[in-house]
C-alpha cells in the first residue's frame, strides 16, 4: 500500500509540473488565467491501530478568476471605448475646419477687407477682381469644410458597419463556446482554456457594444442590450445568438421575425451617436450661418447698382435642399464680369459712387435680425466645437486611467507571475524526487520481505 | 498586492505613451510659435484670439482708409490754394483795370483775366489717377462749356472714408461748393468771362468795381471749401493716430493670448525630452531579474 501512496504522490507532482509549465508557456497569452492544482488527501484506511492516510488526489485544476474584477474591467472598458471613439471623431471634425486663424474666419475677414478696398475706388477693375477673388475663396473654403465632413460621415459609417459585423461574429462565437463548455461540463469540470476564450470574446463585445453581461447558474453567459423604446433584448442566451446588422444608420436585431432597433453603448454607440446627432448638428449650424450670411450679402448687393447702372444680382447661390455649405458658390454672372458688382448707390449716379460698397463692407459689424455680427457668430461656432473637443478629450483621458487601473487590477488577480511558477516548479520537482525515493524505499523493504524471508537453511 | 511582469510592462508602456504625447505637443507648439494649434487646445483663448484678429483687421483697414483720405484731402488742399492765389491775381487785375483807361492796357488785362479763368478751369477739372477731384461721383471733367454756358457736369456725391469704427469723413469738395455753381453770385468762370467782356466796353471801370466785390465773394467760397478740407484733414489725422494706437494694443494682446514664450517653450521641450529618456530607461528595467536566473 505504501507503493500506491507513493504513486499518488508521483502523479500529483507530475500534474503540478505540467500545470506550472502550462502557466509559464502561456504567460503572455492574452486573456489567459493562471491555473492551480488543487490537492486533497485521499480517504484514509481504517486500520485496527488508527486511520492511515492513503495518499493525495488531484481534486481539480482550478482557474483563478475573479468575476467582480472582470465585470468592473468590462464596464469601464466599455465607457472608455465610447469616450475615446467620440473624442477621436470630434478631433477629426475640428481638423476639417482648419486652424482657427487660417480657416473660415480669415477668409471672411478677407471678404470684408476687399469690399472696403472697393469702396476706396469703385472704378478700379483690380479692386473689383479682388472682391470676386475673396468671395470665391470664402465659398471654396466653406465647400471644402462641407466635403471634409461628408468624407468623415462616410468613413464613420464604414467603421460602424465593420464594428457591428465584428460584434455579430463575436456573438455567434460566444454562443458556440457556451455550447462547447456545456458539452464538456457534462463529464468533467470545464477546461480553463475554453473559459478563457469565452471571456476574451465577451471582453471584446463589451468594448464594442457595452452590453449587459450575466452568467447563469448553469454557467452560460447571457448578453443583452437596451432597445430604442426603453425595453431590453437578449442577444445571447445559452447556445443561441441573435444577429446584429446596420441598416440606414441604425443598429438592429431580429426578434420573432421583426426588426428591432437597439441602442448600443461602447464603440458602436459612440459611432452611431456621432453619425446621427453630433455631425448633423454641426453641419446644420454651418448651413444656417452660411445661408444667413449669403442672404444678407445678396440683399445688400441687390440694393445697389453695378457699373452699367443695372441693379445688382445675387452674389452667392446655394441650394438649401443639398445643404447650403456644400453648394455655396459665387454666382456665375458676377464671377465672369467684374463690372456686375453693384458698388454704386440705389439711384444711378456716376462711376465713382461707392455707397453700396460701403454698405456691403459695413455688414462686417452689422447685427442682422438681432444676432451678433457675422465674424462673432463664426468665431462662436469654431470655439464651441473646440470646447466640445477639449471636453471629450479630457473625459477620454480620465476614463482611460480608470479603465487601465481596472485592467491592471484584473491582471494582478489572473495573470501569471513567473516567480510563483518558478517556486511551484521547484516544489513539485522536489516532491517528485521525494515520492520516487519513497517508492524505492518501500520497494527495497518489500524486496527483503518477499525474497529474503522464510528461506530456512538456504 | 500581487504584481506580475505583464502588469509592469503594460504600466510602463502606458506611461511612455503619455510622455511621448506631451513631448510631441511641446515640440509642435514651439515649431508653430503658437499655443493655439487647434481651437480645442484653449477654447476661451481661441475665442479671444479670433475676436482680436477681427478687430486687428478692422483697424488695419481704417488706417488704409485714412491714408487714402489724407492723399485726397492733400490734393484738394493744394488745388484750392492755387485757386485762391489765382483769384488774388484776378482781384489785383480788376483793381488796376478799374483805374486804367488805355485800350492797350485794358486788352492786356483782359488777356490775363482770361488766362486766370483758364487756370481755374484746369484746377476744377484736376484728376488724380483718373479720378476727378471735384466732380463728386461723376467721371468726366467737372466743369465744361456747354453751348457757351459754363456748366457743372459732376454731381453732389459725397465721397466718404471710414476712418474709425463709426467715424466717416467726407474727403471731397464738389465744384459747385467751391466754385460757386448755383450760388447767388454765379460761378467764378462765368464771372471772369463777364469781367473780360466788360473790359471791352467804355464804362469798364464801373463793371470792374462791381467785379472786385464778386471776386471777393468767389474767394470766400473757395476759402470756405479750404476750411472744410482743413477740418477734415485734422479729423482724419487724429482718427489715424487713434487707429494706430488701437492696432498696437491689439497686437500686444494677441501676442499674449496666442504666442508661445520661446524661452519657456524651449525649457519645457528639454524637460519633456529628459522625462521621456528617463521613462525609457525605467522601461528597460521594468522586468526585474526574476527567480528564473537564480535557479539552475
Amino acid at each position: 500500500m505504501g507503493l500506491h501512496t507513493a504513486l499518488s504522490g508521483i502523479r500529483a507532482a507530475q500534474t503540478g509540473l505540467d500545470t506550472a509549465s502550462h502557466n509559464v508557456a502561456n504567460a503572455n497569452t492574452p486573456g489567459y488565467t493562471r491555473q492551480r492544482v488543487d490537492l486533497t488527501t485521499r480517504n484514509p484506511y481504517y486500520s485496527p491501530v488508527g486511520l492511515i492516510g492513503t495518499g493525495v488526489d488531484v481534486a481539480a485544476i482550478a482557474r483563478a478568476r475573479d468575476a467582480f474584477l472582470d465585470a468592473r474591467a468590462r464596464t469601464l472598458g466599455a465607457e472608455f471605448s465610447w469616450h475615446d471613439a467620440t473624442a477621436q471623431l470630434l478631433r477629426r471634425t475640428e481638423a476639417a475646419l482648419g486652424e482657427p486663424d487660417q480657416g473660415l474666419p480669415r477668409q471672411l475677414g478677407a471678404v470684408w477687407d476687399a469690399f472696403e478696398d472697393l469702396a476706396l475706388d469703385p472704378a478700379d477693375s483690380a479692386a473689383r477682381r479682388q472682391v470676386l477673388s475673396a468671395l470665391d475663396g470664402f465659398a471654396a473654403r466653406v465647400r471644402g469644410v462641407a466635403v471634409g465632413w461628408d468624407q468623415l460621415a462616410a468613413d464613420t459609417g464604414a467603421r460602424l458597419a465593420d464594428a457591428v459585423r465584428e460584434a455579430d461574429g463575436l456573438l455567434s462565437r460566444v454562443a458556440e463556446l457556451n455550447r462547447q463548455i456545456a458539452d464538456v461540463s457534462l463529464r468533467q469540470p470545464p477546461p480553463g482554456d475554453l473559459l478563457d476564450q469565452r471571456d476574451l470574446a465577451v471582453d471584446r463585445v463589451a468594448a464594442l457594444l457595452g452590453a449587459t453581461i450575466g452568467t447563469g447558474p448553469d454557467g452560460m453567459v447571457t448578453m443583452s442590450l437596451p432597445t430604442g423604446d426603453g425595453g431590453g433584448v437578449t442577444l445571447v442566451t445559452g447556445t443561441s445568438a441573435r444577429t446584429l446588422t446596420v441598416e440606414g444608420g441604425t443598429v438592429r436585431t431580429v426578434v420573432d421575425g421583426a426588426a428591432l432597433t437597439v441602442a448600443p453603448r461602447g464603440e458602436t454607440g459612440a459611432l452611431h451617436a456621432f453619425l446621427t446627432e453630433t455631425l448633423p448638428g454641426r453641419v446644420a449650424a454651418l448651413d444656417a450661418f452660411v445661408s444667413d450670411l449669403a442672404a444678407a450679402l445678396n440683399a445688400q448687393h441687390a440694393a445697389g447698382r453695378d457699373a452699367e447702372g443695372a441693379p445688382g444680382g445675387a452674389l452667392f447661390t446655394f441650394d438649401p435642399s443639398a445643404g447650403a455649405a456644400r453648394s455655396m458658390r459665387v454666382s456665375a454672372d458676377v464671377l465672369g464680369d467684374p463690372r456686375r458688382l453693384a458698388a454704386g448707390g440705389p439711384d444711378a449716379t456716376g462711376p465713382h459712387d461707392a455707397r453700396n460698397a460701403d454698405a456691403l463692407a459695413a455688414l462686417r459689424a452689422a447685427k442682422v435680425d438681432g444676432k451678433p455680427p457675422f465674424d462673432g457668430q463664426l468665431a462662436a461656432f469654431v470655439v464651441e466645437l473646440g470646447a466640445r473637443v477639449a471636453t471629450a478629450r479630457s473625459t477620454a483621458d480620465a476614463q482611460a486611467s480608470l479603465s487601465v487601473a481596472a485592467t491592471v487590477a484584473r491582471q494582478g488577480a489572473h495573470g501569471v507571475s513567473l516567480d510563483e511558477e518558478m517556486v511551484a516548479l521547484v516544489a513539485y520537482q522536489r516532491a517528485l524526487e521525494a515520492a520516487s525515493r519513497v517508492m524505492t524505499a518501500v520497494d527495497q523493504a518489500l524486496d527483503v520481505l518477499v525474497n529474503r524471508t522464510g528461506i530456512v537453511g538456504r | 498586492m500581487r504584481v506580475t511582469s505583464e502588469m509592469m510592462v503594460a504600466n510602463s508602456l502606458r506611461r511612455l505613451s503619455t510622455r511621448l504625447e506631451r513631448y510631441e505637443r511641446a515640440q509642435s507648439q514651439l515649431a508653430a510659435g503658437s499655443r493655439l494649434l487647434a481651437a480645442s487646445d484653449d477654447p476661451s483663448g481661441t475665442g479671444q484670439a479670433l475676436g482680436l484678429r477681427a478687430s486687428q483687421r478692422a483697424r488695419e483697414q481704417e488706417v488704409r482708409n485714412a491714408s487714402d483720405a489724407r492723399s485726397w484731402l492733400g490734393l484738394a488742399d493744394s488745388q484750392l490754394q492755387a485757386a485762391v492765389e489765382g483769384l488774388q491775381r484776378a482781384r489785383g487785375l480788376a483793381v488796376r483795370g478799374s483805374s486804367s483807361l488805355n485800350a492797350d492796357e485794358r486788352r492786356a488785362i483782359a488777356a490775363e483775366l482770361a488766362s486766370v479763368r483758364d487756370e481755374m478751369v484746369t484746377i476744377a477739372n484736376f484728376a488724380h489717377r483718373g479720378r476727378p477731384l471735384f466732380a463728386g461721383y461723376g467721371e468726366g471733367p467737372a466743369v465744361a462749356q456747354v453751348d457757351g454756358v459754363w456748366t457743372f457736369r459732376g454731381d453732389e456725391g459725397a465721397i466718404t472714408r471710414r476712418v474709425g469704427e463709426s467715424d466717416v469723413v467726407q474727403v471731397n469738395v464738389t465744384a459747385a461748393a467751391a466754385f460757386g455753381f448755383g450760388s447767388a453770385g454765379g460761378d467764378v468762370f462765368t464771372m471772369l468771362d463777364e469781367l473780360v467782356a466788360a473790359l471791352d466796353a467804355p464804362d469798364a471801370a464801373a463793371a470792374l468795381n462791381a467785379g472786385i466785390g464778386r471776386i471777393d465773394g468767389a474767394r470766400r467760397h473757395v476759402g470756405d471749401a479750404l476750411a472744410r478740407v482743413g477740418a477734415n484733414t485734422n479729423r482724419v489725422e487724429s482718427a489715424r493716430r487713434r487707429s494706430e494706437d488701437a492696432l498696437a494694443a491689439t497686437r500686444g494682446q494677441l501676442a499674449e493670448v496666442e504666442d508661445v514664450d520661446i524661452a519657456a517653450a524651449i525649457m519645457d521641450l528639454q524637460t519633456q525630452e529628459l522625462a521621456y529618456t528617463a521613462t525609457l530607461q525605467a522601461l528597460a528595467r521594468a522586468l526585474p531579474p526574476s527567480l528564473v536566473s537564480f535557479l539552475r
